[in-house]
């Protein structure tokens, strides 16, 4: 997401480059990550976007440098907030496509046996399902009061302080560093997406958010950006029949192994019980064995 | 000396610690010299020493804690040298494990990684002061005296096997030289 706030300041973006954002799970809970031509990954946000930055300009710039800066203070002041948030919302995900029979039976169970493969699928969901349970239970065992309420307040007190902050810094203008938009835009609206899109929780700290007109005006001007520059996806004759076979028939190569291998094991039997291919056990060689063996008892 | 660390201010029956306490407390006595700044310019000088609290400290910490000749042969005995025999051998090595700890994925960096860090952020500073004489505004602020104390631990204390003085930017060399006339009237030349 931060990317594409980049793709503003005209730099051409090789469009071979992987992205790890493929799902929003993945997004939520890790880091992003890019892997280079070269084989080479580079992990982080921040590391990615001084990767294009160097493509960009050889020295630091100023707005980078006061990019830097914020980028600290969000690790220092929002991003212990969103981790509380974003435990609760784990927590609440795996409550409802784990413990919950329907959907742990409809969806959960066939999507990641379908990921995860064959032999393995019969054993991995009822082991990670048991596991979640036994991680849950302890935690609802826990209970609140492990929470120290003082952490939570100044948590939030220090989150909110900094969206102030934001404020104060956008102060009517379009972007942080005048109208175009930079890599600071890109890191604050990659945070406060989040914190807009987390609707499984009620939180204080998005009703704060709602209290700050320009970092809304600014989210909604992001967000329209973003889809605008959406990254579409090459679809060529080539892969749509692929997709529509591996749709009409899911497995299919491991279903063509296995139907050689039975149709093989098949062929080899019949052909050993009717006596087409003998197998000559050489009697000399046994016997020869058995008195070697009497030799050295005696 | 202080249960929460350094710097600490003491007036009176009054003791403050930590930097961000210490510039709290002046900004309620109205001390604070950049009252007339503007909303942004107050917010970039949080935003600047946030990266040198958090960012230039990690890169110290390691430098000092984690690489074995620095440690073995300036941290312990500065840290334990007052100790007595048996314990001058166990504290260093406690606290050295509680900074591996605090500091994360961070402590498993190599040591070119966290130079090349340290470099970035300096020269991000660098960057916004360019050839001012102070680093926000006319007037020396907080962030001024945060760049000094760093820069000049940095500038005068020799660590065997790392030169840190090579990726510290010229002008804040010139900077630290400033505040110190300034402020110790060359008393420590830098």
């Amino acid at each position: 997401m931060s990317i594409r706030g980049l793709l503003n300041d005209n730099i051409s973006i090789d469009r071979s480059l992987r992205f790890s954002l493929s799902s929003p799970l993945e997004w939520l809970l890790d880091e992003p990550w890019l892997e280079l031509p070269d084989g080479s990954k580079i992990i982080g946000a921040m590391d990615i976007m001084y990767h294009f930055e160097k493509q960009m300009t050889s020295a630091v710039t100023s707005n980078w440098a006061q990019c830097m800066a914020y980028y600290s203070l969000l690790k220092e002041r929002l991003v212990p907030a969103l981790v509380r948030i974003i435990k609760v919302i784990k927590f609440e995900l795996y409550k409802e496509f784990w413990l919950n029979p329907e959907n742990y039976l409809n969806s959960t169970s066939k999507e990641y046996s379908r990921a995860v493969g064959f032999p393995l699928n019969l054993v991995y969901c009822g082991m990670k399902r048991k596991r979640i349970l036994k991680s849950l239970t302890f935690e609802l065992k826990k209970g609140e009061e492990e929470i120290k309420q003082s952490d939570e307040v100044l948590i939030l007190g220090r989150a909110k302080e900094f969206l102030n902050i934001l404020e104060r810094k956008l102060n009517d203008k379009e972007y942080f560093f005048g109208d175009k938009p930079s890599s600071l835009d890109a890191i604050v609206y990659g945070h406060l997406a989040m914190l807009q899109n987390a609707k499984l929780v009620i939180i204080p700290l998005l009703n704060h958010l709602k209290s700050c007109p320009s970092l809304l005006a600014h989210c909604q001007r992001m967000e329209t950006l973003v889809n605008a520059n959406k990254f579409t996806k090459v679809d060529t004759n080539e892969s749509r029949e692929k997709a529509a076979i591996d749709k009409e028939f899911p497995n299919r190569i491991r279903n063509i192994i296995l139907t050689a291998v039975f149709g093989i094991s098949t062929l080899l039997l019949y052909t050993i019980s009717t006596g087409i291919i003998q197998i000559n056990v050489n009697q000399d060689d046994i016997s020869d064995n058995e008195t070697e063996e009497e030799q050295l008892e005696d | 000396m202080s249960p929460d660390g350094i710097p600490f201010l003491k007036i009176g029956n009054t003791f403050i610690s930590q930097f961000i306490n210490i510039v709290d407390f002046l900004t309620i006595k109205e001390c604070i010299l950049y009252d007339t700044a503007s909303d942004e310019v107050k917010c970039d000088v949080i935003a600047l020493c946030s990266l040198l609290l958090n960012e230039v400290t990690k890169c110290e910490l390691y430098l000092t804690w984690l690489v074995d000749d620095v440690f073995y042969k300036v941290t312990r005995r500065r840290y334990a040298g007052h100790l007595f025999f048996v314990l001058k051998h166990l504290i260093p090595y406690q606290r050295r494990n509680q900074i591996r700890k605090e500091l994360g994925d961070f402590a498993s960096y190599d040591l070119k990684k966290v130079l090349s860090i340290l470099e970035l952020n300096l020269t991000c500073i660098a960057e916004i002061l360019q050839e001012n004489t102070f680093v926000i505004g006319n007037d020396p602020t907080e962030i001024d005296a945060l760049v000094f104390g760093h820069v000049y631990a940095l500038l005068t204390t020799d660590l065997p096997g790392i030169n840190v003085v090579q990726y510290i930017p010229e002008n804040l060399k010139r900077l630290c030289k400033r505040m110190d006339d300034m402020c110790f009237k060359g008393q420590h030349p830098v």
